[in-house]
């Protein structure tokens, strides 16, 4: 074998700046999450300009057929109730049949695009989504929710950002963890950017889609969910999505109808899952084809708005209607009945899109009536029906989500009123738990679980260190020199590089070993990767469960450690934060 | 901004580091009169002279690890000084043995002239202690008049005081 040739020293400049590098390695740990959270904020920003892009679309359909151009973003029904009666019928009609096209001739292309679908719901699986499928979805949902349907324009922004974020994953060939992490952060930006939400955007995804509020997978969120929403006030503004009057708590004892509202809620979560569960049944009975049924949700939807121009789209306007302006209880029963027949003829008839904005439709008319009924039997308790629409949104979206944490974030941020969070609190948690006692089912869960999610955690229960394997950016070869192994420390940020002779792997150089000797330069023409490499540095073999290689890197001092085939044949590395993230991340029937 | 500044929870690792080196120094075996004109015989005559010592448990196996590693790179400090070393379970601590050659004996593929050989044996563990130790020797090799006083030292006790 040659000897290397003898190398020129360091120079000053190099061993200054490879201090410089063990000086930050000391007082900085985690590497792979900082440019996992550096990701995160890319996704945010991509996310949320997906999300603009898909709002400002919708906005031009809506107004090239209605003929009224949204001002201010607001919702879609003063377009509806500007137009004659049998442009109300035709509107929806035409777009339900586009929607309802869209999909017949999507599944020409990929046959895996599922009928109602609540968009919200991203599967993340392994971090790769069908950009062909989600983008039929999505043209789908576009048509669907420009024309009136009585559906959430939010479901396709969540599922074109976590599109976006799953692109830039493949492209990036980033591991299966970061793949998925990137996924979840994706979905956060969109409903962040949806709803003028941070907080809840992240604590959406944690909670219902991942399952977990483990910090390695919360914190990405945050930073994804935050940059998204960022670049969203930055373009729509910043000011509260449902803006209240200021509401006020004049004693303990106003909490007493808040938690029998919250009761109440829980009780009619059922209902409404029940309601769109039957209204799907129903027009899968019709036995027609997707454009047929699409059509005939469409037609249904427009049948109402000749009465009801409320009923249409999101429900965005009515809640701010509820809120602010309430009108008689009579009006608002009638206006809230069908509403809710429209949302379940929308769904049941298979169309896409979110149903999250529906479901605080129907909550925050629940409270609103509920409060009017309060304020007759309690007239001296100062009650305000608007204050218990609020409060009825979050009990109402805490009991069919299934998912209360967000429900009070989401609240907050919605309203930006602070007096309201001690009741939402109350009736949010007393709404899960009734709702809970009466079924197990929730709206998000059985999207998932039609949308194959158990299939995929099996598949991921399955997983080993080899799924979650990737190339390394730190390795050595054992004949290179003290200078060489300094210069290699310096361009990668990695406290371990491993040592591998031609495909062999042999042992791994740790810095904090050989950091004391930087400052003698007639030690490079001495020392090789060889001599001063462990010997018995952990490894991981492929075949490894998830669970075991957490055992390894309790006990080992590196966060990223190689992983070996019997022969000892270096294949990759796989680091801590991409097992805790998959744990992490792990959907809860696992975990 | 001093290395210290970077080195200074490890402060202590390094006291302990340099004591060793001194001891390795110290306690190091000296042949001052080499009789083989090979390498290989140099090395070999080296590491049948540590035979007795209580840290070196297996003296075959050294000598295969020290070969094996100047078959990989021949570690040459110039001046004519060599430090064949190689980290091997054949010994529990770090031990040292120093040659002086009577006529220069090739080294390395470039056939380096070497007068003197500092021949280290290292436990599987000691890194950093191996460090020190050589950083040690290394310096001590810098002073001026150091390489000289060895060469010319009459025997065993000027030969330590030389490096000390």
């Amino acid at each position: 074998m040659n000897a290397p040739p003898v190398n020129p020293e360091l120079s000053a400049a190099t061993r200054r700046l490879v201090r410089l590098r063990i000086w930050l390695g000391e007082r900085t740990t985690a590497n792979e999450l900082r440019s996992t959270l550096l990701w995160a904020a890319v996704i945010g920003l991509v996310g949320a300009w997906t999300s603009i892009g898909f709002k400002e679309a919708t906005e031009w359909l809506h107004s090239l057929c209605t003929g009224h151009r949204v001002e201010n973003h607001e919702g879609f029904v003063v377009g509806f109730a500007t137009m004659p009666w049998w442009r109300r019928i035709l509107v929806p009609l035409g777009g339900g049949l586009m929607a309802g096209l869209t999909l017949f001739y999507g599944r020409r292309i990929k046959k895996r695009i599922s009928t109602t679908d609540y968009m919200e719901a991203v599967v993340v699986g392994d971090g790769n989504l069908s950009v062909r499928s989600s983008l039929v979805t999505c043209l789908s949902a576009w048509f669907s929710a420009s024309t009136g349907a009585s559906i959430g324009r939010e479901g396709p922004m969540v599922l074109l950002s976590a599109l976006a974020a799953s692109v830039v994953g493949r492209w990036l060939k980033l591991p299966l963890a970061r793949k998925r992490q990137l996924v979840a952060c994706g979905a956060a930006a969109g409903i962040a950017s949806a709803y003028n939400a941070p907080v809840a955007g992240a604590f959406f995804v944690a909670e219902i889609v991942l399952g977990s509020l483990a910090m390695e997978a919360l914190g990405p969120l945050v930073v994804s969910s935050v940059v998204a929403t960022l670049a969203t006030r930055g373009h729509f503004g910043a000011e509260a999505m449902y803006a209240a009057p200021v509401f006020t708590l004049h004693g303990n004892h106003e909490l007493l109808p808040y938690l029998v509202l919250g009761l109440l809620c829980g009780g009619a979560a059922p209902l409404f899952l029940g309601l769109l569960k039957w209204s799907e049944t129903g027009f899968g009975r019709l036995k027609l084809p997707d454009w047929a049924r699409l059509a005939l949700g469409g037609l249904i939807v427009g049948m109402l708005a000749v009465g009801y121009p409320e009923v249409t789209g999101n429900g965005r306007s009515l809640v701010f209607s509820i809120l602010h302006y309430g009108g008689t209880w009579q009006a608002l029963a009638a206006i809230l009945v069908f509403k809710v027949i429209a949302t379940g003829a929308t769904f049941g008839s298979g169309a896409v899109g979110g149903v999250f904005t529906p479901t605080l439709c129907t909550g925050a008319g629940l409270g609103y009536l509920f409060g009017v009924a309060a304020v007759a039997l309690f007239p001296g308790w100062h009650l305000e029906p608007g204050a218990f629409g609020l409060v009825g949104m979050g009990a109402f979206l805490a009991a069919a989500t299934g998912a209360p944490v967000m429900a009070i974030i989401m609240l907050f941020e919605l309203t930006l009123n602070y007096q309201i969070l001690i009741p939402v609190m109350l009736a949010s948690v007393m709404g899960y738990y009734m709702c809970r006692s009466l079924t197990t089912r929730s709206l998000y869960k059985d999207a998932l679980a039609r949308k194959g999610a158990a299939a995929v955690a099996q598949h991921l229960a399955t997983l080993k260190v080899g799924d979650l394997m990737h190339p390394d950016t730190g390795t050595i070869s054992p004949l290179a020199s003290f200078r060489e192994i300094a210069r290699r420390f310096l361009t990668c940020s990695h406290d371990f590089l491993h040592v591998v002779d031609g495909e062999r792997f042999v042992g791994a150089i740790s810095l904090h070993d050989i950091k004391s000797y930087l400052e003698h330069p007639e030690l490079e023409s001495l020392v090789i990767s060889q001599d001063v490499m462990r010997d018995d540095h952990p490894s991981l073999r492929p075949q490894m469960s998830l669970a075991q290689a957490l055992d390894f890197f309790s006990s080992a001092e590196s966060e990223r450690l190689p992983v070996i085939d019997e022969h000892a044949s270096f294949l990759g590395v796989v680091t801590k934060n991409d097992v805790l993230l998959f744990l992490a991340g792990k959907p809860r029937s696992l975990a | 901004m001093g290395s210290d500044f970077f080195l200074r929870q490890d402060g202590a690792g390094l006291v302990d580091c340099a004591m060793a080196a001194a001891n390795v120094t110290g306690n190091a075996l000296i042949l001052l009169g080499v009789t083989a004109t090979t390498e290989d015989g140099v090395i070999k005559e080296m590491i049948r002279s540590l035979a007795g010592c209580p840290d070196v448990r297996d003296l075959a196996g050294l000598q295969r690890a020290v070969l094996a590693r100047q078959q990989l790179q021949t570690p040459l400090l110039g001046n004519g000084v060599a430090l064949p070393h190689a980290r091997t379970a054949a010994v529990s601590n770090i031990v040292l043995a120093i040659g002086r050659c009577p006529q220069p004996v090739a080294f390395g593929p470039e056939q380096a002239p070497v007068r003197l050989v500092f021949l280290y044996g290292v436990p599987v563990h000691c890194i950093s202690e191996y460090l020190a130790a050589v950083a040690q020797l290394t310096r001590s090799l810098k002073r001026p008049g150091t390489l000289e006083a060895l060469l010319a030292a009459p025997d065993e006790a000027s030969l330590r005081t030389a490096l000390q």
